[in-house]
């Protein structure tokens, strides 16, 4: 289940509420789930990943860490949706604490949503017998946010409504772009991008977990 | 170009362009086709002739993302792309223009940079074509601002097309009937819907907009929905069944189909054949009578309308308060509330001597925009404030007002006309107001005059016949119900504002109650007030009072003098409970209450800080979670606000917080949040706002000095702004920076020189050591 549930809210609240019933309703009504997937060949360059057909580059360490064994991989951007957003912007001004809530359930909608993506194309790639990576997204270790601007281009964010404002943050807030690669002997689980990231000289490991 | 075309004939369009320069020239995803009129002209031109050889009509300009955000060589783009469709043999060209591809709003362009990215494509076009195509927007805003830079910049009609989802709406939120409205107000010739789902959904939609408007209606749908087969996109309708479903789009009224996403020539050859002896159904629509936001439409039907009176600072303190400090939230707060309340349409007054109402009103439209769906009624005395508001209001609006002077109706009704709003004639002149009904109808009938000189339709007059005060002039009441059932007479819409009736009377709700029923029954279509009167049941007293009865005053007076103490021992719960609990309304009355036998100093040590406290504690130990610290914070909030109304305000004016999101940060619920918990503590914050530049930050730390900073960073991109932020402020001034956010960590803070909170409890911790 992706949506959210009175029991989800209750347990952010810390107790039991009458109103939460409906607000979870309200939530719920308020999502717009979207979602745009595509799959692309890998080609591995000396400094960087390149898509096939496509203008998209991944530079640094990490991604070619996490895509080590991979020929190709999917590109997906997932949404709420605006009116989520319009919902927090109305109750961050009359009322802060359901506001609160509201944000980290959406995190946790999104998450799930995402979750549910990533599941799908994985058993998609395990019934051609490939194995799949777990998601990684722009801005992450060493990869820069940058990129997310021609994903988002690639992917059609524009008809979804997904636009990326000057400073690089997505918009609808509750929106994320991801990467899982595909291949034969892909490795799923998470590695220490620390050890090769270029930033692990200045960044101190505040970052990525 | 042949004759001119006349946008009512049946007319075959185009198919998709997009999908054949991927079918044709594969080139990489996402490489904008537009580029092909330079670098391949006869792909292009191939492909306008193919679809003229298949029967379309009209094709469109392959110059859809042609604009200065998207390439750099737009205006080269669009001459030669304009020249190809010319030169393809086609009977009409349609110049194709789609969004600009950046976002409206607060982070994005602003109206005039919209209005100028399309005045620069329009001139660029230089009117070569035969009408102005804008299609596949999702953001009214930017719609409407387009619609306006085309009317201002050249003489094709102009065509527009929306994209809605299977919901009915766009992602933006709109709906067909706010389109419409909105569209047609701002100067669209004919209206439309393309892409996004295929033409059996489509059909819906086409269905809806033909009831809509009698102007012509242009469709391309999708052929079908997209999927993936081997690693391309394909659309799962074929040119047989797209063409059946676009017959039924054709009967239903609808008189220019082609197709969109997935479409090629063969659809349209078969579109054609389909479609060549089907007539369009007469179309049914009714004149109506409506004002809309870009996301809602009122219809003025003979229900009566409220319009919520609150956001206006005449007589309330906090709110010219909040105006002065540039605290635009507090106005769009009490719009949030007067639609929880039932409010149908909010009316904005922000005039205020000594502060600029322009940008005011600007701002504060831009934060309802976001936090309510409600049209708004534009209220100003400025003509210039009701231009500006006119030209930015995304939707159709009512402006407040005129009045029957010349002077007035010759300086407002050309704007009212321009931006084909709806407007409020108040039945009053230079020589005031008159006395009796019959004087006041007359006002309203030179009013009613002067709007049809000026072709505003008769739909979109609203008359006011004044409310004066029941109490100053015996009979008052009367004579405003009898002038409003003689100017029902006239054919246009009525409006009352409501509370003036009880000037001078104690329990006022009450005869306010009374006179909103009276109005309501002789058919009153708005009344501006304060929504909460809705819930008021007015009693006999009110109504005899109203209706002039002997005796009467003195009855009400009597029954209603001390009514509010009445309401005022009810409440029984403890404010350090309120406070606790969170109760928000609660708390505010509770500290309401006290302040009539306490100072403000004793309420806030006794009560607000100890049940404050309280929760930090029962925080710390897990008991209570963040939201629950949240709400009591906000409960403390109201109890401050309503002891500050008694006593001015309870900060320390010492005790300075300047809080600031870092640049590039625009996530501010975690600032918003330790903004709301530190100001009860009695520090004066100073809130800076989110994705503030170094700049703004210096100069607020300077104008405050001495002060302690407050820095928030939610992702870590922007953790290297705040880095920057406190190099900055400590190279000038020797503070305290106290960081928060939810990629910090403390040895991370401590290393870039601030002082790490874990959260908005601890950030109060941390000040409290720091200021003591
Ligand atoms: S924690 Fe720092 S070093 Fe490690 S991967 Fe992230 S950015 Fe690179």
């Amino acid at each position: 289940m992706i949506f959210t549930s009175a029991q989800e809210l209750e347990k952010i609240l810390g107790k039991k509420e009458d109103f939460l019933n409906d607000f979870s309703k309200e939530i719920n009504d308020s999502l717009e789930l979207k979602k745009s997937v595509k799959k692309f060949s890998l080609i591995f360059c000396d400094e960087r990943i390149e898509l096939q057909g496509t203008d998209i580059t991944f530079l640094g360490n990490a991604i070619r860490e996490h895509l080590k064994n991979c020929t190709h991989c999917y590109i997906f951007l997932a949404t709420l949706g605006d009116k989520i957003d319009r919902l927090s912007d109305k109750l961050q001004l009359v009322d802060l604490s359901k506001a609160y809530i509201l944000d980290t359930a959406a995190n946790e909608i999104i998450e799930r949503y995402c979750d549910e993506i990533s599941n799908e194309i994985e058993k998609e790639e395990l019934s051609k017998g490939n194995k799949v990576t777990l998601r990684f997204s722009p801005g992450y270790a060493d990869l820069p946010l940058e990129t997310q601007r021609q994903i988002i281009k690639v992917l059609g964010g524009e008809k979804m409504g997904v636009y990326l404002s000057d400073t690089l943050i997505m918009k609808p807030f509750k929106s994320v772009s991801a990467i899982i690669g595909v291949g034969k002997k892909a490795i799923k689980g998470s590695r220490d991008y620390c050890a090769v990231c270029k930033n692990n000289k200045s960044c101190d490991k505040r970052i990525c977990k | 170009m042949n004759k001119k075309i006349n946008l009512n004939d049946d007319l075959i369009l185009d198919g998709a362009m997009g999908t054949l320069v991927m079918e044709r020239e594969n080139p990489k995803a996402g490489f904008p086709p537009e580029l092909f009129n330079i670098e391949k002209p006869e792909l292009i031109l191939n492909i306008h002739k193919d679809y003229v050889k298949a029967g379309a009509d009209c094709v469109n300009t392959n110059t859809f993302g042609a604009n200065s955000y998207k390439l750099k060589n737009y205006k080269e783009v669009i001459n030669k792309g304009i020249e190809l469709a010319l030169n393809s043999g086609a009977k009409y060209v349609a110049f194709d223009i789609g969004p600009s591809g950046k976002l409206f709003g607060q982070d994005g362009f602003d109206f005039e940079e919209c209005y100028n990215c399309f005045k620069d494509i329009i001139l660029a076009g230089q009117d070569k074509t035969d009408f102005i195509y804008f299609e596949t927007f999702t953001d009214l805003r930017e719609l409407r601002t387009a619609i306006i830079a085309a009317k201002e910049n050249s003489s094709l009609p102009v065509v527009v097309s929306m994209s809605f989802s299977e919901n009915g709406r766009t992602p933006f939120g709109t709906d067909a009937d706010s389109f419409v409205y909105t569209a047609l107000s701002a100067g669209a010739d004919a209206v439309g819907a393309n892409c996004s789902v295929g033409a059996d959904k489509m059909l819906t939609i086409a269905k809806k907009l033909t009831e809509l408007t009698d102007k012509p209606v242009f469709i391309k749908a999708n052929a079908g929905m997209p999927f993936i087969k081997d690693g391309k996109t394909v659309y799962d309708t074929d040119s047989e069944t797209f063409s059946k479903q676009n017959a039924k789009i054709k009967k239903a009224g609808v008189n220019a189909i082609g197709g969109c996403c997935g479409t090629n020539p063969e659809y349209i050859e078969k579109i054609k054949e389909e479609t060549k002896d089907i007539v369009p159904e007469k179309r049914k629509c009714k004149k109506i009578s409506a004002v809309c936001s870009s996301s809602k439409t009122v219809y003025i039907d003979g229900d009566m309308k409220i319009i919520g009176e609150r956001i206006n600072p005449t007589g309330k303190k906090k709110f010219k308060e909040a105006l002065i400090s540039k605290d635009y939230d507090y106005a769009a707060s009490c719009g949030i509330v007067q639609e929880r309340d039932g409010a149908h349409i909010l009316d904005v007054n922000v005039g205020l001597n000594g502060i600029d109402e322009k940008a005011a009103m600007g701002e504060v439209m831009d934060r309802l925009f976001r936090v309510s769906e409600l049209p708004l009624q534009i209220d100003s005395s400025d003509e210039k404030v009701i231009e500006f508001a006119l030209r930015n209001y995304c939707g159709k609006a009512i402006v407040n007002s005129v009045n029957a002077s010349d002077e007035s109706l010759n300086k407002i009704l050309p704007l009212v006309k321009k931006y084909n709003s709806a407007v409020i004639g108040l039945t009053l002149d230079e020589k005031g107001i008159p006395e009796s009904a019959e004087g006041r109808k007359k006002l309203a009938e030179k009013i009613i005059n002067k709007c049809q000189k000026f072709g505003i339709d008769k739909n979109d007059i609203i008359i006011d016949v004044l409310t004066l005060s029941e109490a100053s002039a015996k009979g008052s009441a009367k004579i405003t119900i009898d002038a409003l059932k003689k100017v029902k007479k006239l054919k246009v819409k009525t409006v009352l504002g409501i509370s003036n009736i009880s000037f001078g009377m104690p329990a006022r709700e009450n005869i306010n109650a009374a006179f909103l029923d009276m109005a309501k029954k002789a058919g009153l279509d708005f009344a501006i007030i304060n929504p909460t009167l809705l819930k008021i049941i007015p009693t006999k007293e009110a109504f005899d009072f109203l209706n002039a009865k002997d005796g009467a005053v003195q009855n009400y007076i009597e029954r209603f003098s001390d009514v509010k103490n009445i309401a005022a021992e009810e409440i029984k719960t403890d404010l350090k409970t309120a406070i606790i609990t969170g109760q928000k309304d609660l708390a505010e009355k509770e500290a309401g209450l006290l302040s009539k036998e306490l100072s403000s100093v004793q309420i806030v040590e006794k009560f607000i800080i100890p049940a404050l406290d309280e929760v930090g504690a029962n925080y710390e130990k897990g008991r209570f979670f963040l939201p629950q610290l949240i709400a009591s914070a906000e409960a403390a909030k109201s109890a401050f606000s309503a002891v500050e109304e008694k006593s001015g305000t309870s900060s320390d004016k010492n005790k300075r917080f300047v809080l600031a999101t870092v640049k590039g940060d625009i996530h501010d619920i975690g600032k918003n949040i330790v903004k709301s918990v530190t100001a009860n503590y009695g520090f004066t914050v100073i809130d800076l706002g989110r994705d503030v530049d170094y700049d703004v930050v210096l100069k607020a730390v300077e104008d405050n000095y001495p002060c302690v900073l407050g820095l928030s960073a939610l992702m870590t991109t922007t953790v290297n702004n705040m880095e920057k932020t406190i190099k900055l402020v400590k190279a000038k001034f020797d503070i305290p920076v106290l960081v928060g956010g939810a990629v910090l960590t403390k040895e991370y803070a401590e290393k870039i020189g601030g002082i790490y909170c874990s959260d908005a409890n601890d950030t109060v911790k941390k000040l409290k050591d720091i200021f003591k």
